[in-house]
């Protein structure tokens, strides 16, 4: 797994895909922060995240497009699954790969925030919860990424198949306060909202439930990945 | 126990229907178990709440307003018409009973605090009897509302009532509420040690505030100078003269002119401007604050610019009269520049109140949509603006020599008359009064007890802002600077790629 791991991490930077995403994330987060806290004279943490959730979920499918359907396309994903690694070892070492490039990235706008020590007091258990919130939101946007990239060998396909997933994990919440139908189908929607688990960490509460929620679904489509793999080993 | 786990690999990893529905039962696990976490979690709280305490510790400089009354052995009472317990209880009453309880421990033999039953009128901790009653008048035989949120200070034949009548959050006198109704900052330190120097002292004048010219009363500093220890009252000036223990009148942003008598006439009719004047020759203070977006009042105008205050302005290119405008890009916190933190004047007055504005704050003064001052005679300015500040008249920039004159001083008569012109009316806005960014609280206290003599001037005290994600003090330039910094890394690291990615395609 740690030479799958080494192996995506170097063609992040060898090729073009890394520095493009880190590149519009830093970007476009910068300008979010910017505008959210310096030119609106406010320190306020949540606000930025709960853009950056938004963008997030549009930005992070081009770092894990590329994860399988690449392969698949260069016919190298024969290679893989007969190579000594185990599947799941393979699926983990391209996901954490993924991961670890968003996570660096997030940390490092992150640290915008120090600009604003000098002239607010900033709230930085709000800021550490929010931060954990966006890292395990990553969590669980790359994992349906790596999935929907296993299920296909064009690039542009998994992009917008895990956009549509992604969002659809958010609008669940939105979703259930639209519904008039009976309230325990509208609390298992709110349950597997993306939104409103994240909410709680913006509203200044870490929940272990939500925690748990994102571990849970991240290694659910971890496992479904790997499942994608091991029928198309057999078949 | 071997065929066992090996059927379990094979059915986990097999082929075909079973694994498909061991797939589905996987997910339904994760489905089921979070709905139950969830749910178990929200029953038996398994979450941690992060939000910061307020630090309600004790930060005004009130020993000398007290260190009379403690050597004369003088005692304050402050009775809450709750039990201690239900002050605790209460959201926004644990705040005062949690300063009250301070400022007792800093002054055991001055204060005293006592809970009353408001039913029963009888002392939660000994059981004795006390008369409320006698509180339901003021000392200026007006009607006072006792209810259970009052907050009564007494010493001697002394006493003063804080009820909450307006508000449901109760206690709302010791908070700073905006416009909106939200509550933007806890000022109880101030209020509790401004209402126990009231008491202590026995008389009281009275700051007017002038009617009956759409003037509007910023309600902060109302308050405010309420805590220094006078009466707030309305004059109209059109049929009253200012009464004799005026500490000073307030002209809070008038939309229509004052009147003057017709000059030669044979009837003496004293008309508004007269009995001003009447007032500021006996040695009389006045304050007036202005819009500079208001429309021209050139009789008022004129008064004050016979004691040197002149507010710019003049016709713009469309013909229309305006005034002009300070903008200063240096020192502003808008992208406008009509928002900015200002200087100390060079003049007496205005190094006084410096020097004790630097005493409690290390912040500067910001002022917002002002309009030039120009000063002449003995006139001095106690605000200015920045060097590279300009003054504008439409679209037009006028002077661009800085320094403009925001607030302003200057002697009237000979008998110790002094008028105060402020070019803006939001030196005292609630939010900024209560941000600890600024120094706008202490500037006005120093200002008021320079114009008055103030008996009580709670300087230092500690506001709790709630509002903790307004930046204070950046300004535009800052915050300019800080986005290239953000911005040039993406940049650099778009240059570092591509040539890192040329150098081995080129290798």
């Amino acid at each position: 797994m740690l030479a799958i791991y080494k192996r995506e991490l170097r063609a992040y930077f060898t090729g073009v895909i890394g520095y493009v995403f880190l590149v519009i994330y830093l970007a476009v987060a910068g300008v979010l922060f910017c505008y959210s806290t310096l030119f609106s004279m406010s320190a306020d943490v949540t606000s930025y995240y709960s853009l950056m959730l938004i963008f997030s979920a549009i930005v992070l499918p081009l770092l894990t497009m590329k994860s399988f359907s690449e392969e698949r396309k260069m016919k190298t994903e024969q290679l893989l699954m007969t190579s000594p690694v185990s599947i799941t070892g393979m699926v983990m070492g391209k996901f954490l790969a993924s991961y670890t490039v968003f996570a660096a990235a997030q940390l490092f706008t992150s640290l915008y925030f120090l600009f604003l020590i000098p002239y607010a007091r900033l709230q930085f258990a709000t800021l550490f919860g929010n931060m954990l919130a966006m890292l395990l939101v990553g969590l669980v946007f790359i994992a349906v990424g790596v999935f929907v990239s296993s299920l296909t060998e064009n690039q542009l396909s998994a992009a917008i198949g895990t956009i549509a997933i992604i969002l659809g994990f958010i609008g669940v919440g939105l979703l259930s306060s639209l519904l008039p139908t009976s309230y325990w189908l509208r609390y298992v929607l709110d349950t597997f909202s993306v939104l409103s688990r994240y909410q709680s960490f913006t509203n200044g509460y870490f929940e272990v439930s939500a925690v748990f929620y994102y571990l849970s679904i991240a290694a659910l489509f971890i496992y479904l990945t790997v499942r994608v793999f091991d029928r198309r080993r057999y078949n | 126990m071997k065929n066992f786990f090996k059927k379990m690999k094979g059915a986990l990893t097999g082929r075909g229907g079973q694994s498909a529905l061991i797939t589905a039962l996987v997910v339904l696990l994760v489905v089921i178990v979070n709905v139950f976490l969830y749910s178990l979690g929200t029953a038996l709280r398994w979450y941690k709440r992060y939000t910061p305490t307020d630090d309600l510790s004790l930060m005004g400089d009130t020993d000398a307003l007290f260190a009379e009354a403690i050597e004369d052995g003088r005692e304050i009472t402050i009775t809450f018409c709750r039990s201690e317990g239900e002050m605790w209880a209460h959201s926004s009453g644990k705040y005062v009973i949690n300063t009250a309880r301070l400022l007792q421990e800093k002054y055991p033999t001055l204060l005293r605090l006592r809970f009353v039953n408001i039913i029963t009128m009888r002392d939660h901790e000994t059981e004795e009897r006390v008369d409320l009653n006698k509180y339901r008048t003021d000392m200026n035989g007006n009607e006072t509302v006792i209810n259970s949120t009052s907050v009564i200070f007494s010493s001697g034949d002394n006493y003063r009532v804080i009820t909450d009548t307006v508000s449901s959050l109760g206690y709302s006198d010791f908070f700073g509420i905006n416009s909106s109704g939200a509550v933007y900052a806890y000022n109880g330190e101030e209020i509790i040690s401004s209402m126990m120097s009231w008491v202590l002292t026995d008389e009281h004048r009275t700051v007017y505030f002038t009617k009956g010219h759409g003037e509007t009363a910023d309600v902060t500093l109302t308050n405010l100078i309420s805590c220094l220890g006078f009466y707030v009252d309305v004059i109209d000036l059109s049929h009253h003269s200012v009464p004799e223990d005026a500490a000073a009148v307030v002209i809070s942003n008038p939309k229509n002119d004052f009147e003057r008598a017709a000059a030669g006439s044979s009837i003496k009719i004293k008309a508004e401007l007269e009995r001003l004047d009447e007032y500021l020759l006996s040695g009389g203070r006045l304050l007036a604050a202005f819009d500079p977006y208001s429309k021209r009042l050139p009789k008022l105008e004129a008064f004050i610019a016979e004691c040197g205050i002149v507010l710019s302005g003049g016709t713009d290119a469309d013909g229309v009269y305006c005034r002009d405008i300070i903008k200063d890009s240096a020192l502003s916190v808008n992208t406008a520049g009509t928002t900015f933190v200002t200087e100390p004047g060079s003049g007496e007055a205005a190094q006084r109140l410096a020097s004790v504005v630097s005493k409690y704050s290390a912040d500067k003064v910001l002022v917002s949509e002002c309009s030039a001052l120009t000063l002449s005679g003995g006139a001095e300015a106690l605000l200015v603006s920045s060097g590279s500040s300009e003054a504008t008249r439409g679209d037009e920039t006028v002077s661009s020599d800085g320094g403009f004159a925001t607030v302003a001083l200057a002697d009237y008569g000979e008998a110790g008359g002094s008028v105060c012109v402020s070019s803006t009316v939001l030196l005292t806005t609630g939010d900024v009064m209560a941000s600890s960014g600024y120094a706008n609280r202490t500037f006005v206290i120093a200002l008021l007890d320079e114009l008055t003599d103030a008996p009580c001037t709670p300087y230092g005290c500690n506001i709790v802002s709630t509002d903790t994600t307004t930046l204070q003090n950046l300004t535009m330039r800052e915050a300019k600077i800080y986005t290239a910094v953000i911005l040039a890394v993406p940049v650099l690291l778009a240059v570092l790629g591509a040539v890192l990615i040329i150098k081995r395609k080129n290798a």
